[in-house]
């Protein structure tokens, strides 16, 4: 079984094409939920007049129960913003350990509305907050009101009637250290307690429009329908704040694309495909045209890799005919042909619907997709200095080819800013502050040790070197690691003036799940999650292929 | 005191130091050290606000040298050796320079003064639990025995921010598997909360703030959701 060179898969640009897939968390969640028959309920709703007060959803598992409790407010259209400087926001949430009591309701009541300014506790999983799509909430909560269902058209345009900003987990401002949950089952694969937020969010939304559209339509307003809420998920705005989570997390990151590859490879090692496994390709490859017709973006850069995609999609359709399907190893001849004659995003595609028919061999790699970072912390000081000179040179080829002298080269530097404490990425030429850089210029750096140690003797003793350039350290500590994990190093110049950061951003999310990418700009993007998925009765059904849209009820 | 959670203990750790001068992979050393030294219900980021008191940056003259026949023991010359520093050199070297240096005696040289010797039995800790090998530190009115994933504390110096004189001796007490298994539950109950005085994490915080990098106009009209 061979997978794809670490080489190849791991530049920026193919990274930025990646797509979600059967071992993206949400699905991996909602696999669980029903396969543990999850039971959800709303145990209680305090919405006034206004849609302001608080519910509290809980999701139920075989052993444990956790709850969104969910805080509506009144926030005046001025005031509503996806920057982290918001200081409101339109709904606000905690993921809660069990089922809170009164008591902890109001507790909570006077924190997660304040997000980073309030202070949460062991017994919050995860804090949150969301804002309305102000013009399709609206118009969404009229229909509903005037005793009609809203357009589909613009119900799948847009994917969302409210978006999250951010959503913590992992110890933030006082909440439950990943290190607490990482032992349950439930929690094993990455972000599960994120994934579950989310999805508990958009049934919250759900209930939030239909008591609004109450409210104002009286005996009139109807409920949103079964169909069009399937149609909607939750979007998500996410700028370079999340950018750096993989480089900083190097052995996670090497998890993830690792059991993504290796599910491939299994898949390419298939000899012969049955007929069930080449209908449900054939299904999904005719629902992907829906699902990318149905992908709007302004970005000109997307725009173009869309319109080339959908090109492609058309000749990957006819390429995957019912001869070559029913040949032998289909899917490796039909991946060798995307690579010979279609795009990034078509390659990265097929690498994702490929995996479809499959979830009996590939679903099982969900389980190795976190790790224990503290395991390869500890640098090995005993290697001597013309050991890893080697180690670089076998591993950060792409680093030594690059001419830093160049300005062009270091035209950007990372940071974190004073002002909301957020990552940013600067220029490095017309901006004051890199003296101050984040430690993600992996390139950079690795040349810089590369070159400190051709001037060392080559028995000497890695801990003596460090001991005596203790400014290398950060970047000896990586190459350790690489030599462990094959896919965890970006191959490109994260300070490169032509560097995308979206690239970084989307690689993230395909993992989480997310679909409709909508940039922004080069740093910021929009997405949609859980778009197409079960209601909260529907959990339990095993149908995995809620992604890929199939024809609307109504 | 306030309540932190082990993650919100290591990112303070980790810009605290490197706020101070430490090189990032050293910071992230020092921020492995003091969850080690957390988890093992120690202050530990007021043993940390104390080393970073006593001297900011760890600066070459303050990194150890090696003994030689005119100074058998390990110092800094005049200046005390960064507790941190010599932890991260001892765990680079899996404790083993200790006993390669002693002649094989099992015993190290007196090595000091050190600041923030607790620091050095946190590096054993974690050179144990990896490797299994056992080691125990004694300084002045202190000892630390560390074996079996177990440790064993005495005397009433263990948070002296200074050791005069740190001795290491490869060998330790068979401690007891039940003093391992408590710390095992110790370190799995991740719900505890840290508790850090006002003043400590003032001083942490402040050291975090030098990390930060001030608003400028060019920063502001790109900020996060600018950009090309």
């Amino acid at each position: 079984m061979i997978l794809r060179s670490p080489s190849t898969i791991m530049r920026l640009e193919r990274l930025g094409s990646f797509h979600q897939s059967r071992l993206s968390f949400m699905r991996i969640l909602l696999r669980r939920m029903a396969r543990e028959n999850w039971q959800i309920e709303t145990l209680q709703s305090k919405l006034n007049d206004q849609g302001v007060g608080h519910a509290v959803i809980a999701a139920k598992g075989p052993e444990r129960t956790y709850t969104l409790v969910a805080f509506s407010h009144d926030l005046p259209d001025e005031q509503r913003t996806d920057r982290v400087i918001a200081e409101a926001w339109d709904t606000t949430f905690a993921l809660y350990d069990g089922i809170p009591d009164d008591a902890e309701i109001e507790r909570l009541s006077k924190n997660v509305p304040l997000q980073e300014k309030g202070r949460v506790s062991a017994r919050e999983l995860t804090l949150s907050r969301a804002n309305k799509s102000s013009r399709l909430f609206g118009q969404v909560v009229d229909a509903l009101s005037e005793g009609r269902q809203p357009d589909n058209q613009p119900l799948e345009e847009t994917g969302y009637l409210m978006r999250t900003t951010a959503v913590y987990g992992s110890g933030k401002f006082g909440a439950a250290d990943r290190e607490m949950i990482a032992g349950r089952p439930e929690f094993l694969a990455p972000f599960q307690a994120e994934m579950l937020t989310v999805y508990l969010i958009r049934l919250f939304v759900f209930d939030l429009v239909d008591h609004l559209a109450k409210i104002k339509g009286g005996e009139k307003a109807v409920r949103l329908s079964r169909d069009r809420k399937r149609r909607l998920g939750i979007g998500n705005s996410t700028g370079l704040g999340m950018a750096p989570f993989i480089v900083n997390h190097p052995q996670l990151f090497h998890a993830w694309v690792f059991a993504k590859e290796t599910a491939l490879a299994r898949v390419l090692a298939v000899s012969e495909a049955t007929e069930q496994e080449i209908q449900t390709f054939t299904e999904i490859i005719f629902r992907t045209q829906s699902l990318i017709a149905d992908w709007k973006t302004k970005d000109p850069v997307l725009s173009e890799k869309l319109r080339l995609l959908e090109e492609d999609l058309e000749k990957l359709s006819k390429k995957a005919d019912a001869k070559l399907l029913s040949g032998p190893s289909p899917w490796a001849r039909l991946v060798r042909f995307a690579e010979e004659t279609l795009g990034l995003e078509a390659q990265e595609l097929l690498a994702s619907i490929v995996l479809e028919p499959y979830g009996r061999i590939v679903d099982d790699l969900a389980d190795t997709m976190s790790v224990d970072e503290k395991s390869d912390f500890p640098i090995d000081g005993s290697r001597s200095v013309g050991e890893f000179r080697e180690l670089i040179e076998g591993l950060y080829d792409f680093a030594l080819q690059t001419d830093f002298s160049q300005p062009s080269e270091q035209a950007r530097f990372w940071y974190v800013s004073e002002a909301k404490l957020e990552p940013r990425l600067g220029e490095r030429f017309d901006e004051d502050g890199s003296e101050l850089e984040s430690p993600l210029s992996v390139a950079r750096d690795i040349s810089r040790l590369y070159e400190k140690l051709a001037l060392q003797p080559s028995d000497t003793l890695l801990a003596e070197f460090l001991l005596k350039f203790p400014e290398h350290r950060h970047v000896a500590r990586r190459i350790g690691i690489a030599s462990r994990c094959s896919y965890m190093e970006i191959q490109d110049n994260l300070l490169s003036e032509t560097m995308r950061p979206i690239d970084m951003l989307r690689a993230k999310l395909s993992f989480f799940g997310a679909t409709k990418f909508d940039p922004r700009s080069d740093r910021w993007v929009r997405i949609c999650m859980f778009q197409g998925a079960p209601l909260a009765d529907e959990v339990v059904d095993d149908r995995d292929e809620w992604m890929y849209p199939a024809a609307a009820d109504e | 005191m306030s309540n932190l959670s082990f993650s919100e203990t290591r990112a303070l750790a980790l810009k605290a130091c490197r706020g101070a001068g430490f090189s990032w992979g050293l910071a992230e050393e020092a921020q492995d050290l003091v969850h080690t030294l957390a988890l093992l219900d120690f202050p530990a980021l007021e043993m940390l606000a104390s080393l970073l008191r006593l001297y900011e940056a760890p600066r070459r003259d303050s990194t150890p040298k090696e003994p030689c026949p005119s100074s058998p023991n390990w110092t800094a010359g005049k200046r005390t050796l960064c507790g941190v520093t010599l932890a991260t050199y001892l765990r680079d070297t899996g404790f083993a320079i200790i006993q390669k240096k002693s002649g094989g005696c099992g015993r190290s040289n007196y090595i000091g003064p050190v600041a923030g010797p607790l620091f050095v039995a946190a590096a054993a800790v974690g050179v144990n639990r990896t490797t299994g090998l056992e080691s125990r530190l004694c300084w002045e009115s202190a000892s630390v025995e560390v074996n079996n994933g177990a440790i064993k504390t005495g005397g009433t110096g263990l948070l002296d921010p200074i050791a005069r004189e740190l001795v290491i001796i490869d060998r330790a007490a068979d401690l007891d598997r039940s003093e391992s298994e408590a710390l095992e539950k110790r370190i799995a109950n991740a719900a505890r909360r840290i508790s850090t005085s006002e003043t400590a994490l003032a001083f942490l915080q402040a050291l975090a703030a030098r990390t930060l990098v001030p608003e400028s106009d060019q920063s502001r009209s790109r900020g996060a959701g600018e950009g090309n």
